[in-house]
């Protein structure tokens, strides 16, 4: 019991510490990233597919809708299909939205991202079955929302302004880097939530886990909102 | 088992209870450290707002340095050396060779205002003896002008057509002290390029006369 709760213990504050301390890290693109970025010109795969999996692996937001997203995955087989699903989604709107250079306000895009925690610790509750009697494909909102955290991506790359020479190498680098960062996160989230399966306590805390999934996703998303209205 | 199927009423509350978590550090620790929003004093009281003080003058400062000094870059070309002085085609005259007098200009100080209308340039200059020395100071009203800081050597009761640059800059202010290597009329070229009427305060304390 003991050993169970200081897991839960550090989940939570992995989840709230993430949530409200992460801004000097927030998307992964730093001040050294951003210096390298708008002096660069010309193809350069190599940082740029660094900076995608630095920025997946530091951007919270779409760790923490992962999280949400494989909770009640058990089966291998399962885990790899949604993450298709979410991959699919995010890289075709990263590609679409910077090569045809779509900008969507980065805010907007943020909360909406935020929104797809909610969404899916509500999900994960049950709430879909509860209120409505139908569970909305999670496959397809998966895709969905994967397209918004696509969007999102796009939007980070175009606030840098970084030379049109070489963009589309650069993009492919990035996106791939994105894909590296998210299997290493997935990897450890796995490995952490497969561990904790074990135990009596990822049951009977999973609610409250999700609860501070949507608290999480509630805080981002008025963080946004604000961010939004006051800029 | 795919979902956890909690009763409504559950589910209700935790959805209340992850609003309830997310308005509470929104309220009292996120919005003061982010946006300097503080509507509780909570975020004083823990010294979350300082964050927010300290990024916000760390960003404004360089992003508005930065936008101005793009700005400016663009408005106003590159000095180059090769400009410095009369073209080398005018020659050096003999006179600035002269030795200083036994005895160095009055001390004096004076404060005087030049109109420098738009898109145009105006020379001011005060006599001085070789190695006389002021302090100076200029400074716009508003807006930027070029200026150049030069002299011409005293030739008879003529000056010459010789001229050497002490310092040439687009400014709306700048401070000094200058000692003059010849005999001549030392002082100020200013160009507006604005489309505005431009004065500047010249202040002088030292060795000249007018």
């Amino acid at each position: 019991m003991q050993l169970t709760f200081k897991g839960i213990f550090l989940l939570l504050l992995i989840i709230v510490l993430g949530a409200i301390g992460g801004e000097a890290f927030a998307h992964g693109v730093n001040e050294t990233t951003k210096s390298f970025l708008s002096g660069n010109s010309g193809i350069a795969f190599g940082p740029f597919l660094y900076i995608g999996a630095e920025h997946m692996l530091t951007g919270y937001d779409h760790l923490l809708f992962l999280v949400g997203v494989i909770f009640f995955l058990y089966k291998p087989k399962e885990v790899l299909l949604y993450v298709s699903f979410f991959t699919i989604g995010h890289s075709s709107t990263l590609l679409f939205g910077v090569l045809a250079d779509i900008s969507i306000n980065a805010y907007l895009i943020d909360a909406i991202i935020a929104l797809s925690i909610v969404y899916k610790g509500f999900d994960n509750m049950g709430g879909f079955d509860r209120f409505f009697g139908k569970q909305p494909n999670t496959k397809a909102a998966v895709l969905i929302f994967g397209l918004f955290h696509g969007f999102g991506l796009a939007s980070k790359l175009q606030e840098l302004h970084f030379s049109e020479d070489g963009l589309f190498w650069n993009l492919i680098g990035f996106n791939i880097g994105v894909e590296i960062g998210q299997f290493i996160a997935l990897a450890v989230v796995l490995v952490l939530i497969n561990v904790w399966r074990k135990y009596d306590s990822f049951i009977r805390f999973s609610s409250l886990t999700n609860m501070l999934l949507m608290a999480a996703g509630f805080l981002l998303i008025g963080f946004q909102l604000t961010g939004y209205f006051t800029s | 088992m795919k979902n956890l199927m909690l009763e409504k009423k559950n589910i209700i509350i935790n959805i209340a209870l992850a609003m309830g978590i997310a308005s509470f550090l929104l309220i009292v620790a996120v919005l003061p450290a982010e946006y300097g929003i503080d509507p509780t004093g909570a975020g004083k009281l823990m010294g979350f707002d300082r964050l927010y003080v300290a990024e916000k003058a760390s960003k404004l400062d360089k992003t508005v340095i930065e936008k101005k000094e793009i700005k400016e870059a663009k408005k106003y070309p590159a000095l180059k050396l090769e400009n410095l002085g009369s073209p080398s085609s005018v020659q050096k005259p003999k006179e600035i060779d002269n030795a200083a007098p036994a005895k160095q200009t009055e001390f004096r100080s004076d404060e005087f205002t030049i109109d420098v209308l738009a898109g145009k340039g105006i020379e001011f200059k005060v006599k001085m003896k070789k190695y006389d020395q002021f302090k100076y100071e200029w400074l716009t009203n508003e807006g930027v002008v070029f200026h150049d800081f030069h002299g011409e050597v005293k030739q008879g009761e003529k000056y010459s057509k010789f001229y050497e640059s002490y310092a040439q800059a687009y400014s709306n202010n700048i401070v000094g002290t200058f000692l003059a290597p010849f005999e001549g009329i030392h002082g100020w070229y200013f160009s507006n390029k604005s489309d505005k009427d431009i004065q500047v305060k010249l202040r002088l304390k030292g060795q000249y006369s007018i």
